[in-house]
């Protein structure tokens, strides 16, 4: 309720400030400070009794660890209304070396979580631009890609397979540089923390899982005896590079590679018979996207169209640091898994536009344990959406997905519907590409 | 490299200095110019000459509201001299992005960044902004470059521009927008001469496009079909403009091709007033540079407006 009260000081202050601005001619008068709330809500359902939303995240994967240093919330969507996350953005110069970017979310519950809080320069010359804090990774096209931005009401699958609902973002610190070419070709390297992650490069609660395995073995297994190593210092790396040639005002391809390493991965298992592990290793991911767009030529979005698909194959070589079955320890674990989605967007209509998407998670997925290997299923969703934009301030939307998710407990094919509003009250940031 | 000419070049040397003339010239002593709209990339081109290079953001007609943000424009930030807007808001959706990732310091701000409709005062500031009022723009109506007094002095202020980032040319700079504003004036003149039967003319326009045109000629404007800035026409606000069309005696309907002919249209059968249909950006059909944007306009008005008169009689 506290930090409620601070952000409604922000609101006041920062309209005050811009009451206060005259219409001078400093040219970012009108972009500076700039401070929104993002409503966003919904009414779902779904025919698995309100577990459509679960059941995703449970979906067979290679990258399945129990004791995660936060324990995720399962089935945050409920049948019936949803009040989703309320976000705060603000954003602007902080002077002519710096610009600076906050936002943070409320739950519906009144929790209050600090998402990006970024700086990044804007005075370094040679096509350089440094961005530090908290902040999205380029990861994947995606990734940095606010909810209220998104064509869809929620995460696709591929995304939460590997990155979970929120995708990859960390403290730490982000390189760019920008080539003096015709075409845009964009270099990045980000180290981050890497202590959020939650699926592929997460690790665990060491404390959380100690408490858990003296629970189940019966002699008392401290922290210590879980042998994992300090996570010090950065832990993940990720390496980005962006293509887009010039293809003139009305249309725009946009290619793009990025390798990650996490040098510490951690995971949690627990097995049939009573075996309990906990693992430690590396975690290399490799990411591919292409975006293309095709630019409206009416009004109000229509004839626009655009198509976007993304790649991800994670691959994490760990080693058993502590084992139930001691003569196991130092067994090597390994898990690999591929997730893609594509999704094609369509402005038929001024205002309206429709969007297909299909996601698939488990790709060419296999977990093994020594010489024993499991293969991971394929889980799939497909979703056709609605959005009918009655300004670029505020949007409605139509959504239903079909999924076949293969799970623990055998699989499952089922529907989700979503109606969901998505508004922002006050200054709407500008879109990126 | 330049031994490789030589070589090369040995058995034909005219030919080959002339090769070597036209690859080494350009670009390393030009401005490079990022226009975000045509008609600021067609004024420096007639200002600047063969002294810069101009890259327009958008096509000729496109709605400049709405730009994409795309990764070759960010390309061309990053090399930019100087980005060349309308500002006044037009082009918050993207402009901020451009520059903020653009990698390039130098057009942040001024003199890098030049933001043309904040060279001259504008028409509707707002008194009080609410967005349930619709796209209003703060710093009002951005949309000056269809009155050619706005674009003379906006001229020579971007001359002077090009003369501070540019200063081994500034003489040459201030002699072509001299030479430039001497040809355009006269064409004013012609241009008011002509279009002398539309003062007084109330019309009905699509958009808030018009307002430095209908202020320049005279003109009034009655009311927008669009019911608010940035929302498209709706049935229930176009059957009230029909009974004020009449009451108010509107003598045409001004669109852009952007907007489509439906809305203009069906106004028109309904009423005494005409639907015509103008280019408002240099590049669209019939206008290659600004003084052809004017004078097509102001003829494709006279004629709807001779037209129609004719038809109602």
């Amino acid at each position: 309720m506290k930090q409620f009260y601070v952000a409604s000081a922000l609101l006041a202050a920062s309209s005050s400030v811009l009451a206060a601005e005259d219409n001078s001619n400093n040219p970012l008068a009108a972009f500076n400070p700039a401070f929104s709330v993002i409503f966003d809500g919904m009414y779902y359902s779904d025919n698995v009794k309100g577990e459509g939303a679960a059941l995703l995240e449970d979906a067979d994967s290679a990258f399945h660890s129990h004791g995660g240093h936060e324990e995720h919330e399962h089935g945050d969507l409920k049948r019936g209304f949803n009040l989703n996350e309320t976000e705060l953005t603000m954003s602007g110069s902080v002077d002519s070396y710096f610009d600076a970017w906050l936002s943070a979310a409320i739950s519906s519950e009144g929790d209050f979580e600090l998402e990006e809080a970024w700086i990044r320069s804007q005075s370094l010359p040679a096509g350089l631009q440094v961005k530090a804090g908290r902040f999205l990774s380029a990861i994947g096209y995606h990734n940095e890609k606010h909810p209220h931005s998104w064509n869809f009401a929620d995460q696709n699958l591929a995304y939460l397979s590997l990155f979970g609902d929120h995708g990859v973002s960390g403290d730490g610190i982000q390189l760019t540089w920008l080539a003096p070419t015709d075409s845009y070709l964009q270099l990045g390297l980000e180290i981050t923390q890497g202590d959020n992650l939650e699926r592929v490069g997460s690790i665990i609660d060491a404390e959380h899982v100690a408490e858990d395995i003296t629970a189940e073995l019966g002699p008392t297994v401290t922290e210590e005896d879980l042998n994992l190593s300090e996570q010090d210092g950065p832990q993940l790396g990720v390496f980005t590079l962006r293509f887009a040639p010039d293809l003139g005002t009305q249309r725009a391809l946009q290619l793009g590679l990025s390798a990650a390493r996490h040098q510490d991965s951690q995971s949690f298992h627990e097995e049939g018979g009573g075996e309990l592990f906990v693992t430690e290793g590396d975690t290399d991911v490799y990411g591919a996207q292409a975006v293309y767009k095709h630019f409206a030529s009416g009004q109000y979005g229509k004839g626009g169209w655009s198509i976007a698909g993304e790649y991800f194959y994670a691959d994490s070589d760990q080693e058993a640091v502590f084992h139930s079955d001691p003569a196991e320890l130092g067994l090597p674990v390994t898990s690999e898994q591929g997730a893609a989605y594509v999704e094609a967007n369509y402005g038929f209509a001024p205002r309206w536009q429709v969007g297909l998407r299909t996601a698939a998670s488990g790709i060419g997925g296999e977990f093994s344990e020594g010489d024993e290997t499991e293969e991971v299923r394929l889980s799939r969703q497909h979703s056709a959406a609605l959005t009918w934009y009655a300004t670029e301030f505020s949007k409605l939307r139509l959504q239903f997905n079909r999924n076949d998710v293969h799970g623990h407990d055998g699989s499952e094919e089922y529907n989700q519907v979503f109606l969901q509003y998505n508004l922002s009250l006050g200054a709407h940031g500008a879109h990126t590409f | 490299m330049n031994t490789r000419f030589e070589r090369i070049c040995r058995p034909a040397q005219g030919l080959c200095l002339l090769l070597l003339m036209a690859v080494a010239t350009p670009s390393s002593a030009q401005l490079r110019i990022l226009a975000c709209e045509t008609e600021w990339g067609q004024l420096a081109t007639e200002i600047g000459g063969d002294l810069v290079q101009v890259k327009n953001a958008s096509a000729p007609g496109q709605d400049a509201h709405h730009i994409q943000a795309r990764p070759s424009l960010l390309a061309q930030v990053r090399r930019a001299d100087m980005v060349l807007c309308t500002g006044a808001e037009l082009e918050t959706g993207w402009l901020p992005v451009l520059l903020n990732r653009g990698s390039n310091p130098a057009v942040r701000q001024a003199p890098g960044l030049f933001l043309a409709a904040e060279q001259v005062d504008r028409l509707e500031i707002p008194v009080t902004l609410d967005r349930a009022d619709g796209d209003v723009h703060a710093m009002g109506n951005p949309h000056v470059h269809l009155d050619p007094h706005r674009v003379i002095t906006i001229s020579r202020q971007l001359a002077e521009r090009f003369a501070q980032l540019d200063p081994d040319n500034a003489d040459a700079y201030r002699q072509q927008q001299q030479a430039w504003q001497t040809a355009f004036e006269a064409q004013i003149s012609d241009w008011e001469a002509q279009a002398a039967s539309l003062k007084g003319l109330n019309v009905i326009t699509y958009h808030r496009t018009w307002s430095y045109l209908l202020d320049w000629l005279g003109m009034n404007r009655v009311d927008e079909l669009e019911p608010k800035p940035g929302l498209p026409p709706t049935p229930g606000h176009l059957a009230t403009l029909v009974r004020k069309a009449d009451e108010q005696q509107v003598g045409l309907i001004l669109y852009r091709p952007i907007n489509g002919d439906d809305a203009a249209s069906w106004l028109a059968k309904r009423t005494a007033a005409c639907a015509v249909e103008l280019p408002f950006s240099p590049g669209e059909e019939g206008t290659n540079t600004l003084a052809s944007l004017y004078s097509t306009v102001i003829q494709r008005l006279s004629t709807a407006r001779e037209q129609c008169l004719q038809e109602t009689t």
